[in-house]
């Protein structure tokens, strides 16, 4: 399979439309492949600049202390694994 | 995290350096996302669910996600915008399948108004320019493509629904889609790693 098929796998996992054996073929393949992970990242850059070309409206007020409610009723990372040093 | 320095690997860095902040239950960090990205993500959320009720859930749901699954991101697999973006789609057809069952709303490309945004309320000047090259890049693509992108994501149609809505053979679609947003890439090229002046890097 060419790089090309590869990117338009990764194109499809950017809007979450994968077959389960796509994403396995993909995920070995940017495992290997530098350049297609590269490309990956910029489809998934594509994916943030199409989120932030949506036309604007204000988010209403008051949404910021509704969320800061609800995160302190829940631990962060209450269902992930322990906080590992913050160095890369 | 072996890759080479980009433009844009700053800012990229920069938050998933804040969102392993947030991992470690720093709120200041998750302020700082959400002031970074709510005004984008509600502005989706309205887009795909047509409703400011059913958009102000889905950025709450999209910040509590971000705070309690934190550990689930994986900087080597894309930036934190992406990873917002992706959680906040998946968020409003959530919505919209708890909400309604009338999601046949979305006509294919008349009320999408990518063109004008009557109601804009964003002031950044960098942010309005970023807007318009993305929206001409849009304008770019070959039409059946453009449909399918706008279809898919702004109107959070599945690719099944964006087959049906259109009368198109499914592996068209998704054909259409995929090649769509590759094309948007080649299109946008180094602008996509830009980042305001000042801001991050
Ligand atoms: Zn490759």
């Amino acid at each position: 399979m060419s790089h090309r098929r590869y990117l338009e796998l990764a194109a499809g996992g950017a809007l979450d439309d994968l077959e389960p054996d796509e994403r396995t073929l993909l995920e070995q393949h940017l495992g290997e492949c530098r350049s297609c992970r590269l490309g990956a990242r910029d489809i998934g850059e594509v994916v943030t600049a199409l989120g932030m070309a949506t036309p604007r409206r204000a988010v209403p007020a008051g949404t910021w202390a509704l969320i800061l409610s609800a995160i302190r009723e829940a631990p962060s990372g209450s269902s992930g694994s322990p906080v590992p040093p913050a160095t890369r | 995290m072996t890759e080479p320095d980009r433009p844009g690997d700053a800012r990229r860095d920069e938050e998933a350096r804040l969102l392993l902040r947030v991992r470690g239950g720093d709120e200041h960090a998750l302020e700082e996302l959400y002031q970074r990205y709510s005004g984008a993500l509600y502005s989706l959320a309205y887009q795909v669910t047509g409703g400011d009720r059913f958009a102000q859930d889905v950025v709450q749901e999209v910040f509590i996600a971000a705070w309690r699954d934190a550990a689930r991101f994986d900087p080597a697999r894309g930036s934190v915008g992406a990873w917002l973006f992706g959680l906040a789609r998946h968020k409003a057809i959530d919505v919209l399948r708890r909400e309604t069952t009338a999601r046949r709303r979305a006509a294919p490309e008349a009320d999408l108004e990518l063109e004008v945004a009557p109601d804009d309320v964003d002031r950044d000047a960098w942010e309005r320019m970023r807007r318009e090259r993305v929206l001409e890049a849009l304008r770019q693509l070959p039409e059946p493509q453009r449909v399918c992108v706008e279809l898919a994501f702004f109107s959070g149609l599945t690719h099944v629904e964006v087959s049906e809505q259109l009368g198109i053979p499914l592996g068209t679609a998704k054909t259409r889609i995929r090649t769509g947003l590759l094309r948007l890439r080649d299109l946008l090229g180094d602008s996509l790693a830009e980042q305001p002046a000042g801001g991050g890097a």
